[in-house]
């Protein structure tokens, strides 16, 4: 009778264990099951992409539709070559697409954001976005605008 | 009391250090002897689970309510500050990040060092005051194998057990707070949550520092239960030195592991 | 087989120290087999040291500790706890396990060693409780079993094995007059109806020398006698005389080693 309650009692604990692994894995963490199979690979390569890091979101229309997996300086362009991972079931992408590295809110964080193009051909696997917008980098920004109202002013 | 000359001061410091040394070594023996040692014990999975029992289970309720009460004040506290930056939906990866890789193996930790393991070197140290343990001995049951190694296996299981209950409920006590009293919009507090925790960098890294404080903890205490002097003022005291030193040992080594695991060097 | 089979234990030449204190100085103790020796000595002349290393619990410094025909210290871990099989101990306290009923404290000896069925063990477990006279508190635990009972049950568990040597710690200490006498008349009849050796270590005179074949007297790290217990009570060792009477004051001092009194009290400052 008592090794029963005991041995219940032991058992649930291991259960409740291993369920809180589980949530942490699949909740939490967002671990999906088979994950890589149902994604696709495609390059985007922008003269600059400060501030984006693995794991930032790549949406379209603000839908979430897959993630940065790598971030690499190719040594040719010398442009930062961006590896995204799209979800299969978004496999309609015209080879003309946009990605631009965009901003959540004034201070939050960089995502990829693509807009749709206008080709019949469509990105496959391994594919690249050649038309890309990069990041908003602020300095730069100030630094336009202080020039043009130098050139505005010189002009007049 | 007579002053000490700086010759004699040396020497105390001398062997002060020797002490510390012999019984490193000596409750190393004991480990290797306890978890490795050839032996008897044929009832070792009975013996197991009553340790499990009272070490494991007995210890889940403190680990929930505490769980739920540390994950219900990050969410006040996060949400405080993260609505000054207008962030606030970001409480919900700062709350799994800090139980994660923090306060659920570390808190988990201390709050099984003052429960479950000064429980152990009290029930150990009575045992040995009372010559149980000499009597196994005589017996011809060694009590390494019969006594320490089920609640050494009983230790090391459970402390991860409980340091990922610990998390889970303190996320959902988080998230409870966050969503429902203070307005977060559900969808973001969860995709926030799933996008910036890693499974291998943060929740098994959170598992790995769980498993040596379990490993650390659940020695201390055996050991100092088996090696305590036998008397009820003996017992007390080396229940005492279990909760510090393994208070202590858990808080210096989370400091070496996270330097280890997500410094940057 | 070097030992005398005559002797259930045997000491040779044995030294032991604590720290650098010496508790025993080259002592030899012959044991024989069958019957009750009394082993006895002012309190910390070492007496449950000797036991001690004669159950293989702390290993000499020097000499040989020959228990049936087997030098201890010369075994190996595992070989020590199946030797231990045939010694039973009966520690001061009893030693019961505290988380077992009486049946099970009894019990556990026969599941750990035995393969028996446990319609077999049940048996023997009612035979030893019987024995003690125990047979009705079988479902008790022991924090509900006065101090004389859980002595006799703590021996029902040392004699489940059926021992060749059972070694009593201090068996009388702290035991009313009744539960006193019950355990002497045990201990005889045990050792006379099973053949078991039995080793006595007391520093109660008048119930070790009452049931004693043969008395060995420590103290001093040194065997300071041996013998029948009439021949002891008559010994010209003054050391022993003052044991076996009782004196308070003689070549045991009263006092503790001190400085002198005198100038320790004017000179103290």
């Amino acid at each position: 009778m008592q090794n029963r309650t005991l041995e219940v009692g032991v058992g649930l604990f291991l259960l409740a264990g291993m369920l809180a692994l589980m949530l942490l894995a699949l909740r939490v963490s967002g671990l999906a099951v088979g994950a890589g199979e149902d994604t696709y690979k495609v390059y985007a390569h922008f003269d600059n992409i400060a501030g984006l890091t693995v794991r930032s979101k790549v949406t379209m229309a603000g839908v979430s539709i897959g993630k940065v997996t790598a971030i690499d300086l190719d040594r040719d362009s010398y442009t930062g070559r961006v590896t995204m991972e799209l979800n299969k079931d978004v496999d309609n992408l015209p080879i003309d697409s946009t990605a631009s590295i965009l901003t959540a809110g004034l201070l939050g964080e960089k995502y990829v954001g693509i807009s749709v193009g206008g080709e019949e051909e469509l990105l496959a696997d391994g594919g690249t976005i050649h038309d890309t917008q990069s990041s908003l980098v602020l300095e730069e920004l100030i630094g336009k605008f202080l020039l043009n109202s130098v050139n505005k002013d010189s002009a007049n | 009391m007579r002053r000490k000359s700086p010759l004699e001061r040396v020497q105390l410091l001398g062997r002060a250090g020797i002490d510390v040394v012999t019984s490193l070594g000596r409750s190393t023996i004991f480990l290797l002897a306890a978890l490795f040692g050839r032996g008897t014990s044929g009832k070792f999975t009975q013996l197991l689970i009553k340790q499990l029992y009272s070490v494991g289970v007995m210890s889940l309720a403190i680990i929930v309510v505490s769980g739920v009460f540390i994950g219900m004040v990050l969410s006040l506290q996060g949400f405080s500050i993260l609505a000054a930056y207008g962030s606030e939906q970001a409480v919900g990866q700062m709350i799994a990040l800090t139980l994660l890789r923090e306060l659920g193996p570390v808190v988990t930790a201390l709050l099984f060092a003052g429960r479950a393991g000064s429980a152990l070197t009290a029930e150990i140290g009575n045992m040995k005051s009372t010559e149980q343990l000499s009597s196994l001995a005589m017996i011809g049951v060694d009590p390494l194998k019969y006594i320490v190694a089920p609640r050494l296996w009983a230790g090391f299981i459970s402390m991860p057990l409980l340091a990922m209950i610990f998390s889970v409920v303190g996320i959902w006590g988080g998230s409870m707070v966050a969503i429902d009293w203070l307005g977060v919009y559900e969808g973001s507090f969860w995709s926030n949550m799933q996008n910036s925790v890693s499974f291998t960098d943060d929740v098994v890294n959170g598992i790995i520092k769980s498993i040596v404080f379990a490993f650390v903890v659940t020695w201390i205490a055996v050991f100092q239960g088996y090696d305590c002097e036998p008397t009820s003022e003996g017992i007390s005291r080396a229940t005492t030195r279990t909760v510090v030193y393994a208070s202590l040992a858990v808080l210096g080594l989370d400091f070496i592991l996270t330097a280890l695991m997500f410094g940057d060097f | 087989m070097n030992a005398d089979e005559k002797y259930a234990v045997e000491l040779k030449g044995l030294s032991f120290k604590r720290g650098t204190r010496d508790i025993f100085k080259d002592i030899d103790i012959r044991i024989p087999c069958g019957k009750v020796t009394g082993i006895m000595g002012p309190s910390g002349s070492g007496k449950t040291t000797l036991l001690r290393l004669i159950g293989a619990e702390l290993r000499p410094d020097a000499g040989e500790v020959w228990v049936n025909g087997v030098n201890l210290p010369t075994l190996s871990r595992t070989e020590l706890f199946d030797m231990r099989k045939k010694m039973g101990v009966l520690f001061q306290s009893g030693a019961l396990f505290t988380d077992l009923d009486v049946f099970e404290n009894v019990a556990f000896p026969l599941r750990v060693h035995t393969k028996l069925p446990e319609a077999m063990i049940r048996d023997i477990v009612l035979m030893k409780l019987q024995a003690v006279g125990l047979r009705g508190a079988v479902q008790l635990m022991p924090d509900e079993l006065s101090g004389g009972m859980k002595r006799r049950v703590a021996l029902a568990r040392a004699i489940a094995l059926d021992p060749r040597i059972l070694i009593y710690d201090e068996p009388f200490v702290g035991q009313d007059p009744i539960a006193m006498g019950v355990l002497v008349r045990l201990i005889r009849l045990l050792t006379d109806a099973l053949g078991i050796t039995s080793i006595v270590v007391s520093h109660d005179l008048a119930e070790t020398a009452s049931i004693a074949d043969y008395l060995y007297v420590v103290g001093d790290t040194q065997v300071l006698g041996q013998g029948t217990p009439e021949e002891l009570m008559n010994s010209d060792n003054p050391r022993v005389r003052q044991f076996m009477q009782g004196t308070p004051d003689g070549p045991v001092p009263f006092h503790f080693p001190a400085d002198d009194y005198r100038s320790e009290l004017l000179g103290g400052r």
